[in-house]
């Protein structure tokens, strides 16, 4: 069991250690009793028990089970840095902790950097309970703490305590934040994303991006194309190659990151698109399937990609008596409003007629979409022009309390934030949550804006000053990863549903099927 | 009826029950049947076992019977990262010097005790909180060792985490 060499001083050892063992069995009898009330018995209290001399032989070694060392990388790093000077002999082997019984009794009393004496994965487990500020203070405590606190492990963690920050780790090839950064903890949480990301870049990326849009710092692009008012505008933010816009009554433009191709289409009011990647065969309005809807009291369902960049008509309906004002749409659903005061929902497969709402006095401006409810805004007197439905929110924009009419708006409830454009040619951001305005671009359109429509990285609005303007929050960050409003599929509490701007009769309905509520209150 | 064997040979002959506390010897028996193990070999700086064991013990009889954490369970995982609470219980038992909650926190990780490990995790993250890298050095003993280059460069890195 023991190396020869090592006999003599284990010997005279052992002697000294059973003229201790004597005091010490007593001392714990004592402490037992007087602090537990006697939980735990001691080897003098069973009488009947062999093993009772306290050394290692006593224990038939085959039935000894000895904890295995903690990992090498533990070892070697923890003797490193351990600065106190204390005897790490490693001549005996196993005795190494007999030595390590005989130490002052003083040391017991002063301050110990335990983060810096604990193996490295400890440490950091240690730094995991930490929020933002106190790991950047630990960064600058000693060298040691600095390279614990900068552990890829510590800022993964701190990265996934903001519950309002999301990744799309689907994107994470396009990131530059691939990681030489190690950590310490060896064994990878695997429900965890993973450590080869730098996450301490992310963290800090999303920082700095969120900074700027407080700050409203902005990198404004006027883009160029239109030769008419541009009424609307989607664009897929995650695969940030295809723009949507809609010309007044002339063209409809998808524009791709290099090529702009245009094709006729007459009379749009408004039209919706969805393009997904990869083939859908199940669902053969999955990709590139877009609807418009137009003055001409009828509604066209496209297909963008059935001959390369070229749309072609799939179906049109005729849905109105009036001029189609706005259209949602889900996988089941489409949803449209028109001047005619009605509201009409489609089969999104069949392309039938599901059911028709009743209920506003005058043209319903905008619907909202959501689960199984519609939400719809009309003017019914008062100029109601837009309507947002996420989450447990609807946000409606107006002329009520403005001196201009808010022509547009978007929001995204997991960032809290809420972006609305006016006729007045602003664009404001809003803080959801405290209603407080964040910030405002004055100028970057010289008339109305007509829509507006943002992501994490950027707001793009159009506006009939025939540009579309870009105000970029994301220039020299690295993005990639996160997840923009558009992705994301909202948790959507079926009971309570907060209306935070209210206006004149907005009418809720719930299902396809079912009247829900014929109108709020006026102004309440 | 467990023997326990320290490495500086001490005995403990404690109920199965409060040594199942630890996974380690929970695991270790149960895969050879025995009824006697040698567990806490601590090794490199441990200094004197038998104290920070009386006290995992201590520990272990307190909280006997109650349900081990599943090691599967990844959601209880997180949220007990999220929360840096300790009952009132615990935060009394962990109320020792620093030698000694170093010693446990050694112990608790040898022995797999992972919510003992996690009350001397917490009790250490509590005290950093809110401190300044000063307040922090002093109150562990810590040298500064950066040169006042470095500082200036560690304080110009961390320029992106100030409130804008």
């Amino acid at each position: 069991m023991f190396a020869p060499s090592s006999l003599s001083s284990r010997a005279r050892r052992s002697l000294l250690r059973r003229q201790h063992a004597v005091q010490a069995d007593s001392d714990f009898t004592r402490l037992l009793d007087s602090v537990l009330g006697s939980p735990f018995l001691t080897t003098h209290d069973l009488p009947d028990l062999d093993v009772v001399d306290g050394s290692f032989q006593a224990v038939p070694t085959e039935l000894a089970v000895t904890r295995p060392s903690s990992p090498d990388m533990a070892n070697q790093r923890l003797t490193r840095f351990i600065d106190d000077g204390l005897p790490l002999d490693g001549e005996e082997g196993e005795l190494i902790d007999d030595e390590a019984c005989f130490i002052d009794v003083d040391y017991f009393t002063t301050a110990v950097d335990i983060v810096a004496r604990l193996p490295p994965e400890l440490s950091i487990h240690i730094l995991t309970f930490l929020d933002l500020d106190s790991i950047i203070a630990c960064l600058a405590v000693s060298r040691i703490w600095r390279i614990y606190a900068q552990d890829n492990a510590v800022w993964r963690g701190l990265f996934f305590l903001r519950t309002d920050w999301r990744l799309d780790l689907s994107r994470a090839r396009f990131s530059a934040a691939r990681t030489r950064r190690v950590s310490y903890v060896p064994s990878v949480s695997p429900e965890l994303p993973p450590l080869s990301l730098d996450w301490w870049l992310l963290y800090k990326s999303r920082t700095q991006l969120d900074n700027r849009w407080q700050q409203g710092k902005a990198k404004m692009t006027r883009i160029s194309g239109h030769s008419d008012s541009v009424y609307c505008l989607e664009f897929d933010s995650k695969t940030n190659n295809h723009w949507l816009t809609r010309q007044s009554y002339q063209s409809l433009v998808i524009k791709d990151r290099e090529t702009i191709g245009f094709f006729q289409a007459s009379y749009w009011q408004r039209s919706l698109f969805e393009i997904r990647q990869g083939l859908d065969i199940d669902n053969p309005f999955a990709p590139g399937f877009m609807v418009s809807g137009s003055s001409d009291c009828s509604i066209i369902v496209w297909n963008l990609l059935a001959n390369g960049r070229r749309a072609e008509v799939s179906a049109i309906l005729p849905a109105h008596m009036g001029g189609v004002l706005d259209l949602r749409i889900d996988d089941k659903h489409i949803v449209s409003c028109s001047k005619d005061t009605w509201i009409r929902v489609w089969d999104r497969s069949t392309l039938g007629l599901l059911t028709t709402f009743e209920g506003h006095q005058g043209p319903v401006n905008a619907v909202g979409l959501q689960g199984n409810r519609v939400v719809s805004a009309s003017g019914d007197g008062k100029g109601l022009a837009c309507i947002e439905f996420k989450g447990d929110l609807i946000v409606s924009g107006s002329n009520d309390c403005k001196i201009k009419l808010v022509r547009a708006l978007s929001f995204d409830p997991v960032t809290g934030r809420l972006v609305s454009a006016s006729y007045d040619k602003s664009i404001k951001v809003w803080d959801l949550n405290t209603g407080k305005l964040i910030t405002e671009f004055k100028n970057s359109h010289v008339s109305h804006i007509f829509d507006v429509k943002f992501d994490l990285r950027r707001i793009v609005s159009t506006s009939h000053d025939q540009k579309i303007v870009v105000l970029n929050f994301s220039e020299g960050l690295d993005t990639a990863c996160s997840v923009t409003p558009n992705n994301l599929s909202y948790k959507h509490e079926q009971t309570r549903t907060r209306i935070i701007i209210l206006h004149l009769c907005i009418p809720v309905y719930t299902s396809p099927f079912a009247f829900f509520a014929p109108s709020v209150g006026d102004g309440s | 009826m467990v023997l326990l064997v320290t490495s500086d040979n001490k005995n403990f002959v404690v109920d199965r029950e409060v040594a199942d506390r630890s996974v380690f010897v929970k695991n270790t028996l149960e895969a050879r049947g025995l009824s006697i193990a040698t567990p806490p070999m601590l090794n490199g700086g441990c200094f004197e076992l038998t104290s920070p064991f009386l006290q995992v013990l201590e520990y272990c009889q307190h909280h006997r019977g109650e349900p081990l954490p599943t090691t599967d369970d990844a959601n209880a995982d997180e949220n007990r990262k999220r929360t840096t609470d300790i009952g009132e219980w615990d935060r009394k038992f962990i109320t020792v010097d620093h030698e000694m909650l170093f010693e446990i926190i050694l112990a608790a990780n040898y022995l797999d005790i992972k919510p003992l490990l996690d009350v001397g995790c917490k009790t250490i993250g509590n005290m950093v909180k809110g401190k300044s890298p000063e307040e922090v050095r002093k109150l562990f003993d810590i040298v500064n060792d950066f040169t006042p280059e470095e500082e200036a460069q560690i304080k110009k890195e961390n320029e992106w985490a100030e409130d804008p």
